[in-house]
């Protein structure tokens, strides 16, 4: 089930706030929990219910293994302990290994070694690299002893919430359990409600009007990429545009729905595109991703302890894992490998890039990620090759190609009216994404006044009207 | 949080469900009766038409005795000109590039409402080489809250994205327009006519240069198909198509439509070109001989070597639409049960005459 749906709007979440809190009236939070687990289950199992069984082994065979770490390290046996810790990394990374990375690695192998071997073709379950994430740093956590899993439905509720389940943000046990074990939030609160609500609606409202609309444009620019420089850059100026909305208006709808259960879920995006470098894009594009990998990847590899080549390495190696983590292709490998390059050329030229006025690294920064976008986007190497050299073939401007962005089947309009849309909207966007306050900033300031009464209704009601529209939030497929 | 601010909380909550409750009432009021996908009624000349909305609420609340079924090959068929010939009050039910499975939804929807008598119905025979034909999961161009009688998902329609934020603001600006004395595009008044519904002859010229250049960018004519059991899968697919046809239902008129010779010349180089025919003559030889079945084979016309009737391989001009409804009218073209030769052999003959001329060299191999 997607958020951007009739089904999840009108009747799955209501069914599952109502149950919620009609259960608070209960003793022990264990029904509230149960009854959360469930029907997270069924929101994951709505997309195809072979995927239930898939998170259910993984959340059963984790929580075993964390009882087993636990058990021993309470016998002070390291030894075994360890065993335990890496029989869960070794099944996480093979279970992600087998599902993501498969094709990948045997489409290589066949490559290189001119071999046949057939590839599964496997149907990538949701949001597998998120639970499977979670799951692991779980491990981790109690290994290091800075967690402790108390029982099963808590571990399950943990992984499963649906809010957070398919698309992030990543979460710790150790920042949502005691939240929800928090009896003081087991009631509703009509003020947290509100405010989940206008959240929700904001993160809506950016997905499935302003997103789905600039997809529109990138996708016909990236499915014809050779008509000119002109619509080659506005089709990744969409997909800039369109990557942002789409998985930050997921993340705020995640926010959003998590405080309508009294549950605050990180932050995950602070205005990225207002960055001045690519290291500063970082600290605000997928927070909880760069966490993890700052933590699970990073600091193992030695972090910045162990010298300054050796940091700059460890960074550009962090960079290639997020790579491969947003997918199994040698552009997303390349797109990581680019951003890691950026990272380590602004930490060696450090204090010599702060004398460049912030407007010129903030438009440089922006030129430069959505330039790298292009590897993210594009279905092949080639294709993003192809789009490339239409972004620098400056002597085939395809003004007129720029209409073809906004074709979608439905009426065919004259091709200025056409152009002025596609402009219009993109100058808008984009003034939007480097002057405006984000969701979690205007949400900081929220009131109960008329002024957000109108603005919550007139956006939601936008919403509802393109919720007939078919989309698929692009951050699923990681 | 005070007592005060859960008071007002709870009051914003509520207005906030009123305030969005009434709008939306009021905007699936308003569709309704605006009713631009003619589910509920149909009214010539007031909205824009695109078939894949229209075309079901058409077939349900349209005044039509006859129905015209297929894809971009019939969609230049004029409906005073079937008036005129064959007199008879048709509606032309189509899409551009459509499948089996569709056609056959548009027909029994046609069936379910039982007003036709007549279904002339297109046949692009290329179409049944489809490997996904009856696959519940590819999703038809129609949607399906338009298709069914069903009016609890109507909600999709009258709070639609493709009514509220495409076809009233747009219809209703050209109106608005209209009235105002402003030169509008002629394409935007045409569009609004049921009978001109998916109409594109205005929209393109016809000649062989046009068609050379079209060929020499999209390189081949034919789409491509697997080779492989293609025989038994167009029968398959023939079998299933003929079995949900009712042809108690009416008189049903089949016929294949005139491609070019440039399109024969590609099937053939592409090892479709047996394929193709052998499954034509299946489909005829299971349909003719019925009393409520005619059929017309058009593709061994004699025109289909000449390009300037063309506007790529397969899409040709507005007056052969104009001749192939005086065929139905006079008979011309029309398959008889005794039939001795292959239509094959003449399409043959005339791929071979198109190549034999030296201004068609440049499509040799």
């Amino acid at each position: 089930m997607v958020f951007s749906s009739y089904e999840f709007i009108f009747v799955f979440l209501p069914v599952i706030l109502l149950g919620y809190f009609l259960l608070s009236k209960t003793k022990t939070t264990f029904w509230q929990h149960l009854f959360l687990v469930v029907g997270s289950l069924f929101f994951y199992a709505y997309f195809n219910v072979y995927y239930l069984f898939i998170i259910l082994a993984s959340i059963v065979i984790n929580y075993f293994l964390s009882i087993q770490i636990k058990a021993v390290s309470v016998k002070n046996n390291t030894g075994k302990s360890r065993f335990f810790l890496i029989l869960g990394i070794v099944f996480n990374i093979g279970m992600l290994g087998y599902y993501k990375y498969y094709d990948f690695f045997i489409g290589n192998i066949n490559a290189v070694f001119q071999t046949s071997f057939h590839l599964k073709h496997l149907l990538l379950p949701l949001g597998i690299s998120f639970f499977t994430f979670q799951q692991f740093s779980f491990l981790i956590a109690i290994y290091n002893g800075e967690s402790k899993s108390e029982n099963f439905i808590e571990y399950a509720l943990f992984v499963s919430f649906f809010p957070q389940l398919v698309a992030g943000p990543i979460v710790l046990y150790d920042e949502m359990m005691p939240q929800f074990k928090d009896a003081s939030r087991r009631n509703i609160d009509y003020g947290n409600l509100a405010q989940g609500v206008y959240i929700f609606t904001i993160g809506l409202f950016k997905k499935i009007v302003i997103a789905d609309t600039v997809a529109l444009f990138a996708n016909n620019g990236f499915n014809d990429p050779a008509q000119g420089y002109l619509a080659a850059w506005a089709a990744v100026l969409a997909y800039t545009l369109q990557i942002y909305f789409d998985f930050s208006g997921y993340s705020d709808m995640a926010i959003g729905l998590g405080k309508m259960f009294n549950i605050n879920i990180p932050i995950n995006f602070r205005s990225p595109y207002k960055s001045k470098s690519v290291t500063e894009f970082w600290k605000r594009w997928h927070i909880t991703l760069g966490r993890a990998l700052g933590t699970y990847v990073y600091i193992p590899l030695g972090g910045n302890r162990k010298g300054r080549a050796r940091t700059y390495l460890n960074l550009f190696a962090t960079f290639i894992v997020s790579g491969l983590w947003h997918g199994a292709a040698w552009t997303f490998v390349l797109w990581g490998a680019f951003h890691g390059f950026f990272v380590v050329m602004e930490r060696i030229l450090g204090s010599l890039l702060e004398k460049i006025p912030n407007w010129i690294r903030m438009a440089a920064t922006f030129v430069i990620v959505s330039a790298l976008w292009v590897l993210f986007r594009a279905e092949s190497f080639a294709k993003a090759m192809e789009m490339y050299s239409s972004m620098i073939k400056f002597s085939t401007p395809g003004f007129s190609a720029l209409a073809g962005l906004a074709v979608d089947g439905l009426i065919g309009f004259p091709a200025m009216l056409n152009i002025a849309y596609v402009s219009g909207i993109l100058l808008i966007l984009t003034l939007i994404v480097f002057t405006s306050r984000n969701t979690i900033e205007k949400a900081g300031v929220f009131q109960t006044n008329t002024k957000n009464l109108i603005l919550t209704a007139a956006l939601f009601t936008i919403s509802v009207i393109h919720l007939s529209k078919e989309s698929i939030f692009i951050y699923f497929n990681f | 949080m005070t007592t005060l601010e859960t008071k007002q909380a709870k009051k914003w909550l509520a207005r906030l469900a009123v305030i969005t409750i009434s709008i939306l009432m009021v905007m699936a009021l308003a569709a309704y009766y605006l009713d631009p996908f003619f589910a509920y009624r149909a009214r010539d000349k007031t909205f824009l038409l695109n078939p894949r909305f229209v075309v079901p609420g058409l077939i349900k609340n349209h005044d039509y005795d006859t129905a015209v079924i297929g894809s971009s090959m019939i969609q230049n068929f004029s409906m005073p000109a079937f008036r005129e010939h064959l007199k008879v009050n048709p509606l032309k039910a189509t899409s551009g590039g459509i499948s089996i499975s569709e056609t056959l939804e548009l027909y029994q929807l046609f069936l379910d409402e039982g007003k036709a008598k007549r279904f002339y119905i297109n046949i692009d025979i290329g179409t049944f080489a489809s490997e996904s034909f009856m696959d519940s999961n590819v999703e038809s161009i129609f949607p399906g809250y338009l298709m069914d009688r069903y009016v609890l998902n109507d909600y999709q329609y009258l709070l639609g994205y493709e009514a509220w934020m495409r076809f009233i603001p747009v219809s209703l600006a050209i109106g608005l327009a209209e009235k105002a004395s402003v030169n509008l595009p002629e394409k935007f008044l045409t569009r609004r006519s049921i009978d001109r519904i998916a109409e594109w002859k205005d929209d393109f010229s016809f000649s062989r240069d046009i068609v050379l250049k079209e060929y020499a960018e999209k390189k081949y004519a034919v789409s491509q198909v697997s080779l492989v059991n293609l025989s038994e899968r167009m029968t398959e697919n023939i079998d299933l198509f003929i079995s949900r046809l009712d042809l108690n239902a009416g008189e049903h008129i089949f016929f294949f439509p005139p491609y070019s010779a440039l399109y024969w010349f590609d099937a053939m180089r592409l090892g479709y070109f047996e394929y193709f025919q052998n499954a034509k003559d299946v489909f005829i030889k299971k349909l003719i001989g019925h009393e409520n079945v005619r059929i017309f084979d058009f593709q061994n016309a004699r025109f289909i070597v000449d390009l300037n009737h063309y506007k790529d391989t397969t899409h040709y001009s507005p007056d052969i639409n104009e001749w192939m409804i005086e065929c139905f009218a006079s008979g011309q073209h029309e398959v008889k049960a005794e039939r001795s030769v292959p239509g094959s052999a003449s399409i043959e003959a005339l791929v071979n005459q198109f190549m034999a001329d030296e201004t068609n060299a440049v499509f040799r191999p």
